[in-house]
Parts: C-alpha cells; sequence; structure tokens
C-alpha cells in the first residue's frame, strides 16, 4: 500500500515475482527456484528471503494462497503473485528488455553485435 | 537429532529479534524452510552445512535490523495507523533510524584515516582483551555464585586446635557433626563427607584409582542440589554409588544407561543410581564418586578426619553461628565423658570452631590473586584508553574546522554529536570483537596451562555476561572520546580565522596531554614494580629445594581392593613385591615407597612425647611409614644415624625424625638412640627408638614458613596399626626417560594384579610445577600486564612529544633564526619531557607502594617495597621514558630555521 511507485523494484524482488508468476511456491520452493532461474548466482539466506517476500507482501505484489493439493501441508505459507504483482513484474520486464535492447545498440551485449 | 534442536535455537533466538509483526507473519515458515534447507546442506557435508549455517544466521541477523528499521519507517509514513497518540514515542525511534543511517558514512570517514583506525582499534582492542580475559577468570571463580541454592547461606564447618598449633584446616569429627546436627538451632541442615580414593573396576577396563567420599544422604538437601541423571541417595541401606559428571563423561561418554550397572569399588560390588552436575565438588573438585553413610555418636574414629558442609538459617551471621558452635564443641567432654580420646583432643587442642562461606573455602587465596590481576589489566586499559584518547585529540584538532565549516553551513549541534558518536560506536564495537577474540584465545590458553588447583577451574570460560560488560566498557570508552571534539566550545568563526592554532583551547589540550602521559608514566611504573616483585618470588621459589632431589624420579600411586587385600600383612606384601619387580626394571636405580611422599600436603597426625619428657607434654607430628630404601631413593640426607635396615621381618619399633622433629622432642640435640613414645606418655606408651634423623623436606609446600614435624615410621612395625597401608606412594628413580618407566611400571603391576590401579604418575617437575602454580599464573601475567602498559606508555609518549615538537615547530624556528642553539631548543623539550616524567613517576612510586601491599601474600622471599625492584623498575621505566621522548626531541633540534618558519 505504500509503495506508490511500482518500478522501484529490486533485482531479487523481480526475481521473486519471476518465479512466482510460475505459480504459487513456499519459501523453501521459491529459494530453489531463484537459485535454477538465475543458474546458481542467487542464492538468498532465508532471512533475506522472507524479508523480500514481507515487502512485496505489504506492496500487494504478492499474497498468501491456499493450497488444496494432497501434498500441501497445512502448516505450509504460500505464496502468490497478485494482479498488480504481475502487471509490475511485466513492466519492470519490460524495462529490463529495453535497457537489454539499448546495451546491445552500444555493443555491450553479444548476439548480433 | 540433537543437533537439528541446537539450530533451531538458534533460529529461535535470532527470529526473536525480529518485529512481533514479521514473525507472527512469517515465523514459521522461517523454521520450515530454514530446516528443508539446513537438511539439504546437511547431505551435501559437515563443511558445507557450517557455512551454510553461518550465512542463514548471518542472513537473520540482517533481516531482524532490516525489519526493524522497515517498522520503523512505515511507523513514520502519513497516515500510518499510530496516528498521533505514540508522537513522542514517535520522535524518538526516527533519531534511532537517523543513527543508524549515520553508520554507513561513518565507516566511510573512519576508512579514510585507517592509521587512526587500526591504532585506535588495536589499542583499545588489546586493552579491552586483557581486562575481558582476566574478567572472565574473575567472574568464573569468584563473582559467580557456586552452583548450589541460596549459596551465601552455606558455610564450611571448619576448625582449629591452636593447642596443636593449626588455627584451622583440620577438619571436623563425627562427634562435632552430631553435635551440631542434633543440637544447633542456627544451622537449618549438615552434611558430613569422608575423602578416600576407591580403586574402580568395571568390565574389562583398567582398573582406574579415583577420588570417592562417604558422605551423608543429607548433603544433596543441604547443598540444594538434584541430580543430573538418576536420584540421590534416599537412605545408606543399599550399596549405591552416585557419579560426577567428570567421570560420567569420561568414562561412561555420558550415557544414561549407566544407571543401574554395578561398578566394582575396591572389591564391593555398587549400583549406580545418579549422576551429578557439572560443578558439584564436594568436598572437592578431586571426589569423582560418592556413597552414602549415617554417621551416629558410636562411629569409632573419633579424629578430624571429616569435612562438614552446613547450611544457615536465613538471617545468621556467621559470628553467632562461630560462638554457637563453639559452646557445642566445649561441652563434648560432658557428652561424650566416656570417649577420653574426645575429651583429650578438646582439652589439649583448644579446640576452636571455624565456620567459613563455602565460596570462601572454595576459592582460597586465588580470589585475591585474581582481583590483583583485575586490577593489573584495567591499569594496562586505562594506558591503552589514555593513547587512544591522545589520538582522538590530535584528530580533534584536523576535525575542528569541519566542524566549523559543518556548524557554519547549517548543522546542528545534535546532527554533528551523532556523526561523532557513530564513528565512536563503529570504534567501540571493532574494538569489542577484537577484544573478545583476544579474551577468548587468552582464556584457552590460560586454562590450557591453568594450575590444577585453581578453583572451579572447569567451569571458566567466556560467556554472555563478560560479553555484555566489556561492550559497554568499549561503547563508553570510545562514546566518552568522540565528545572530545564538541566540547571544545571555540567560536566556529574564530576557529575559521585561526585554524585552531596557538590559543587558549590549545594550551589546554597540551595540559590534558600532559596529563594523560604522566598518568600513563604512573600506570606503567605500578605494574613494573609489581611484576618485577613477582619475578624475584618466582625466582625465589624455583630457586628454593623441597629439601630432597629425586629430579629424574617418576611418582605414582597404587591402590589395592580393601577385599582382596584384607589384612596389612598382605597389603604390606603386595607393595614389597611391587618394589622388588621394578627394581628389576633394566635402568632402574632405587626404588621405594611411602604413605605419604614430601608436597603431597596433610597426612596423618598424632601426638607424640619424646622420653624423659612431662606426660602432658604431647608433641603433634605427621606420621609416615616409609620403606628402607625411601631417603636413598629420594636423595633426602640423613644428618645423624641412620635408615632402617629391613622392610621384612617384626620387631621394627626403630623411627626417623626429621631434623625440626628431633629438635623440638630433643632441645639438647641427641636425638639418636633415645626413645619417642606413642599415646600419652604414661605406662600404657608405645616406645620406639630413634634410629636416625632425616633433613627437612618439605611438606606441603616449598613456600611453607614451617615444614611440618615429621616421624618416619618402618612400614612393618606391627604395633601402630592407624596407618593405613591400602593406598601406597611409590618413588622410580631411573636413568631413563620417566615416561618410558611409566609403561613398565603399569605393566609390572597388571602382571602382578589386573585389579590394582596406579594413579598419579607425575615426576618431581609436575609435583613442583603444581606447587608453584598460583604464583607462576600471577607472575606470568602481571610481566605481560606491565610489558603492554609499558610499550603503550612509551608510544604514548612519543606520541606527545611529536605533537609538541611539531607545534612548536614554529616557534623554534624563530629561535634559531634569532640565534639560539639547537641544543637549547632540544633541552627546552627534554625539560618539558623530564618534568611530566617525573610527576608520573611520584604517582606511580605513591601508586606502586599501595599496589604491591595487595601482593603480600603472594610474594616469598621478598619485601612488598623491596628497594632494588622499585630501582630497577625505576630505571627501565626512566630509560623508556626518556628514549621515547628523545626521537622527537632530536627533531627539534635538527631543525632548519628557514623550513620551520615557512610551515606557518
Amino acid at each position: 500500500m505504500k509503495r506508490a511507485d511500482h518500478d522501484l523494484l529490486s533485482s531479487l524482488e523481480f526475481q521473486v515475482l519471476l518465479v512466482l508468476a510460475n505459480g504459487p511456491a513456499h519459501g523453501y520452493a521459491i529459494g530453489k527456484a531463484l537459485q535454477e532461474q538465475s543458474g546458481g548466482r542467487v542464492d538468498p539466506t532465508t532471512g533475506a528471503l522472507y524479508h523480500i517476500l514481507r515487502r512485496l507482501e505489504d506492496s500487494g505484489l504478492v499474497e498468501p494462497a491456499v493450497v488444496r493439493e494432497g501434498s500441501g501441508d497445512a502448516r505450509r505459507r504460500y505464496f502468490r503473485i497478485t494482479r498488480a504483482g504481475r502487471r509490475t513484474a511485466s513492466a519492470e520486464a519490460s524495462h529490463l528488455a529495453d535497457l537489454v535492447a539499448k546495451a546491445r545498440a552500444r555493443r555491450l551485449l553479444g548476439a548480433d553485435g | 537429532m540433537d543437533q537439528t534442536e541446537r539450530v533451531d535455537r538458534i533460529v529461535a533466538l535470532l527470529l526473536r529479534l525480529h518485529p512481533a509483526r514479521f514473525r507472527e507473519r512469517y515465523g514459521e515458515a522461517v523454521r520450515e524452510t530454514h530446516g528443508l534447507r539446513s537438511a539439504e546442506a546437511r547431505r551435501a557435508g559437515r563443511w558445507a552445512h557450517a557455512t551454510f549455517r553461518l550465512r542463514e544466521y548471518g542472513g537473520l541477523a540482517v533481516s531482524a535490523l532490516r525489519e526493524h528499521w522497515s517498522s520503523r519507517e512505515s511507523g513514520q509514513a502519513p497516515g500510518g495507523r499510530d496516528g498521533n497518540a505514540h508522537d513522542t514515542g514517535k520522535r524518538a525511534t526516527v533519531s534511532m533510524g537517523g543513527n543508524v543511517r549515520e553508520l554507513g558514512p561513518a565507516l566511510r570517514r573512519l576508512l579514510r584515516t585507517p592509521g587512526f583506525t587500526l591504532a585506535s582499534v588495536l589499542m583499545l582492542g588489546l586493552g579491552i582483551g586483557a581486562s575481558s580475559a582476566v574478567y572472565t577468570l574473575v567472574y568464573s571463580v569468584v563473582l559467580r555464585p557456586l552452583p548450589y541454592r541460596a549459596p551465601d547461606r552455606l558455610v564450611w564447618l571448619d576448625h582449629g586446635a591452636p593447642g596443636f598449633g593449626w588455627d584451622r584446616g583440620i577438619g571436623i569429627t563425627v562427634w562435632q557433626y552430631v553435635q551440631y546436627g542434633g543440637s544447633s538451632r542456627l544451622l537449618d541442615g549438615i552434611a558430613l563427607a569422608q575423602r578416600s580414593a576407591v580403586t574402580l573396576v568395571e568390565g574389562t577396563a583398567a582398573a582406574e584409582r579415583i577420588g570417592h567420599a562417604t558422605v551423608t544422604p543429607s548433603l544433596a538437601a543441604v547443598l540444594g542440589v538434584s541430580p543430573l541423571v538418576g536420584r540421590w541417595f534416599e537412605d545408606t541401606a543399599g550399596h549405591d554409588v552416585v557419579l560426577s559428571h567428570s567421570l560420567w563423561q569420561r568414562r561412561w561418554n555420558s550415557d544414561p544407561a549407566v544407571l543401574g550397572r554395578l561398578l566394582r569399588l575396591s572389591g564391593t560390588d555398587y549400583r549406580v543410581i545418579g549422576v551429578m552436575p557439572p560443578g558439584f565438588a564436594m568436598p572437592d573438585r578431586s571426589i569423582e564418586l560418592w556413597t552414602a553413610r549415617e554417621y551416629t555418636a558410636a562411629w569409632p574414629d573419633g579424629g578430624f578426619n571429616y569435612h562438614a558442609v552446613g547450611r544457615m538459617r536465613p538471617g545468621v551471621t556467621l559470628v553467632a553461628l562461630q560462638a554457637e558452635l563453639q559452646s557445642l564443641t566445649d561441652r563434648a567432654p560432658a557428652v561424650f565423658g566416656d570417649q577420653a580420646q574426645v575429651a583429650r583432643r578438646v582439652r589439649e587442642g583448644r579446640i576452636t570452631a571455624v565456620p567459613v562461606r563455602l565460596s570462601d573455602h572454595v576459592i582460597g587465596s586465588f580470589g585475591d590473586t585474581l582481583w590483583m590481576l583485575l586490577g593489573a589489566v584495567l591499569l594496562v586499559l586505562l594506558t591503552a584508553w589514555a593513547n587512544v584518547a591522545n589520538l582522538f585529540l590530535a584528530r580533534a584538532d584536523a576535525r575542528r574546522r569541519e566542524v566549523a565549516v559543518r556548524r557554519a553551513i547549517g548543522a546542528s549541534r545534535g546532527a554533528i554529536a551523532r556523526l561523532f558518536l557513530a564513528e565512536g560506536a563503529l570504534l567501540g564495537a571493532s574494538s569489542w570483537v577484537l577484544g573478545m577474540a583476544l579474551a577468548y584465545t587468552a582464556v584457552r590458553t590460560i586454562t590450557g596451562f591453568a594450575p590444577l588447583n585453581l578453583p572451579r577451574a572447569g567451569e571458566i570460560a567466556l560467556n554472555a555476561h563478560v560479553a555484555l560488560v566489556a561492550l559497554a566498557l568499549a561503547l563508553v570508552a570510545t562514546m566518552a572520546l568522540t565528545a572530545i571534539p564538541l566540547s571544545q566550545r571555540t567560536e566556529a568563526a574564530q576557529t575559521l580565522r585561526d585554524g585552531g592554532r596557538g590559543t587558549t583551547a590549545g594550551r589546554a589540550r597540551l595540559r590534558f596531554r600532559a596529563g594523560l602521559m604522566a598518568g600513563q608514566v604512573a600506570l606503567a611504573l605500578m605494574l613494573l614494580a609489581g611484576s618485577g616483585l613477582l619475578v624475584r618470588s618466582w625466582l625465589n621459589v624455583r630457586g628454593t629445594s623441597p629439601g630432597f632431589h629425586a629430579d629424574n624420579a617418576l611418582f605414582f600411586e597404587v591402590g589395592l581392593s580393601s577385599g582382596d587385600y584384607p589384612d596389612r600383612e598382605r597389603q604390606a606384601l603386595f607393595h614389597t613385591e611391587v618394589a622388588a619387580r621394578i627394581a628389576a626394571l633394566p635402568g632402574v636405580d632405587a626404588v621405594a615407597f611411602a604413605t605419604c611422599l614430601p608436597l603431597d600436603g596433610y597426612c596423618w597426625g598424632e601426638g607424640v612425647v619424646p622420653e624423659g619428657g612431662a606426660a602432658g607434654e604431647r608433641v603433634v607430628v605427621s606420621m609416615r611409614r616409609v620403606s628402607a630404601g625411601f631417603f636413598a631413593a629420594l636423595e633426602l640426607p640423613l644428618v645423624a644415624g641412620r635408615s632402617f635396615t629391613t622392610d621384612a621381618g617384626p620387631g621394627a619399633d626403630e623411627v626417623v625424625l626429621s631434623e625440626r622433629a628431633a629438635k623440638r622432642l630433643f632441645p639438647d640435640g641427641s636425638a639418636v638412640g633415645r626413645q619417642v613414645g606413642y599415646g600419652s606418655g604414661g605406662p600404657d606408651a608405645q616406645w620406639m627408638r630413634v634410629v636416625g634423623v632425616a633433613a627437612d623436606a618439605a611438606t606441603t609446600s616449598v613456600m611453607e614458613s614451617s615444614p611440618e614435624l615429621v616421624v618416619y615410621l618402618p612400614i612393618r612395625d606391627a604395633r601402630l596399626e592407624t596407618v593405613s597401608l591400602n593406598r601406597m606412594s611409590f618413588i622410580v628413580r631411573a636413568g631413563r626417560e620417566p615416561s618410558a618407566v611409566a609403561i613398565s611400571v603399569r605393566t609390572v603391576i597388571r602382571e602382578i594384579d589386573a585389579q590394582t590401579a596406579v594413579a598419579r604418575v607425575r615426576t618431581l617437575a609436575d609435583v613442583l610445577a603444581a606447587d608453584r602454580a598460583q604464583i607462576a599464573l600471577a607472575t606470568v601475567l602481571l610481566v605481560l600486564a606491565a610489558a603492554i602498559a609499558l610499550l603503550l606508555g612509551a608510544i604514548g609518549i612519543y606520541a606527545v612529544f611529536t605533537y609538541v615538537v611539531g607545534r612548536r615547530t614554529a616557534e623554534f624556528g624563530l629561535r634559531l633564526a634569532l640565534g639560539a642553539r639547537a641544543t637549547h631548543v632540544f633541552r627546552t623539550i627534554f625539560r618539558q619531557a623530564g618534568v611530566i616524567t617525573l610527576t608520573g613517576f611520584a604517582f606511580g612510586m605513591a601508586g606502586a607502594a599501595a599496589l604491591t601491599r595487595s601482593l603480600a601474600t603472594l610474594l616469598f622471599g621478598v619485601q612488598p617495597l623491596d628497594a632494588g625492584v622499585f630501582l630497577l623498575a625505576s630505571v627501565i621505566l626512566l630509560t623508556i621514558a626518556f628514549a621515547a621522548a628523545f626521537v622527537p626531541a632530536r627533531r627539534a633540534w635538527r631543525l632548519q630555521p628557514v623550513q620551520a618558519m615557512r610551515q606557518e
């Protein structure tokens, strides 16, 4: 609610949203996915992870989820991306894509340059 | 399982540091995620798991800080739910947040002057580390209450017998225990203990000699302790035994399944019923097994062979208790009229009750030593602080312009204060971290070589209490220093104009610095004199012979199971055989055995009368049975007569006296050939003929003022049954390495009887080291403290005079240009150094005289005001002080006038 300008996402926040865009997950799974997604470069501690999740939840980008699968442990706290979260992540992604295009234009990125 | 729980506890603790709102929402999830990740990391190996844990703890600590910070920010946000109700609280949190925010820039500023930062942290860290290490000792040994319920009401019921020459320390008798227990109105409870040693055999493990005490079942209740595992004695019916925590750990690897197991103790089976918690040491730390017995007035042994501990009723004073116990003891002859021995002892010995607080008894004289050392390291800390203060002053000069500029562009005083305080906090915290690391190492080193007789040694460890005290100290020390630039209320404009030079404030600062320097000189002198006295004492102790040589001899103890060796005849035979077998080993030069060795402390004492002496003229002596080769093996010279000829055969009514005993019993000087009577000296006395006089050997310590009077009896004298032969001390002198001899000895004894335990294997060097332990500990630590103080002091003096020369460079340049001689400049500087040093020196002398008096109990063969030591300390100190002042002074001497004036 406090966060007025959603484009001020930290890199880690964006990556968490990216993970949750794939479906609801609990803390441990989010940590694992972050690692895989980044090729092992991102591996936040449990404390850092929940700090991010708390901030995302407070900003309304993420919300607690109820998982009714058989495997879902009642004690487990699942997180799900909200519509606002999706919007913010997507805005951030296009912003990043923009930056990547610029980087390419300035021959900072391989591929076609 | 165990490990997981411990990890969870740390996580739980770190979670508790988070705001409640965070904990309620995510606490459970954090725990679960951490648990899953932890299990995964553990599968990756021990190292991976350890690093994972460290990362996780760090991460949680950081997130706790961030969460608090965020919750404060959100509380501050407009429209926050907190509203206006917590207006004042809000303002406080705002400034807190401000302070936290200062830390980053503060760190950057400190790193911009790495020399200053490093020097400050090193010096304060050194001081804090040394103080914390010694404070850990003081806290663990002296300050922390004994691990019993309401320990201040526990008393050690000691007695003295001035009539026999003992003011205290003789223990208690069973009849006094019965009297006190039955009639005392000031005691809430009383327990009795008798120290002994048993040979423990269990299963196929090697037999072990273990300190044992027979105690009354009341002991646990009096102390207010319950067993860690199992139960304490409810009665004395069964053959039950309770283990100490250390024995349980060592021998059974802390296995609770030991309960119910049968142990063979000196030939009798006992069932394990409980394990006491660590720190339970009754009557002392050497006792690792307890069995129960109830003592009644009918108990045959009327001697002072027992120890008692009592609990005073609330509000009772020691003085009142002493008076009550004394009257009960004085009434004993009337109550126990039938026991002639009791009546006689009370009358002749003038038995006095000496109740002391249990903590005083446990800590003993080590308390004074530790307090003295704490005082010494606090002086070191002060010296370090003075140096850092100097650094801060120098920096403050540079920063006054900065402060002035900041004020000029509108910074409030508070904002500037926060800036400096943040730096102070960072410096304090860093010094604290360094200090804790140093203290941790130091405590481990000290406990590693700590004297065996250091009380509560097992309980010494750096703990949260010490860490917190040190943190407070570190923060106060640095915060006080950071306030220096703030306290200088010069007008901003003026500071900007003249750059802070040559003003009155400058002179005031110099006076302050000179004061600091004089203080350092004084502190260093005090420590130097104190450590000098201890070094002298240490050298004296080392130079004092215990009276015998046996430098490369091996000492050990053998304990027999009374079940297998029921009578003295068989016991003596066993020891004789052991001696013969060891003597046959290659390289062994001499073997002997005795019931009690020199430097082994208190032995069995009794009264004897000299031939022709008055019947009442009993002299209390220490009775020791020794084998024929004892004096030769120990290289204890005989000053007259001869030793015993053989260990075999009956009718040995011969004795050898120690020199002091001979002088005391036969003042006319011809003891050999005379007789000594055991008993009251009447017709029932048993007479023994003196065949020799041996030189005095130290009985309890080489530092004792008067060794006990000793009567040596042959092993096989059938007349005096009182000295048990169960336990025997052996001396083996060999040309070989003592440890190699020890292995052969164990083999020999195992061959004769596998159930017999060999204990306390040690060399003379070990014995002497234990004897000197207290003075050694104090000497090493105090010399270290003095060395550090001297080094810091020299740095301080150097820094002050570098500053002085720097400040007056222009003036000197002018003088030189006007024709002053270089030596004159040099002398000016040196005179100033002399005045400051000598002022500090005078204060230091006075302080040293006061300090060394507190060392008196530790000193040996040297007076607290020894002129030689004080002179040497003065010479060392003055030499170093002037050397430290010389370097900057020389710089002044070599000044080129033009150069110097250009600096202006």
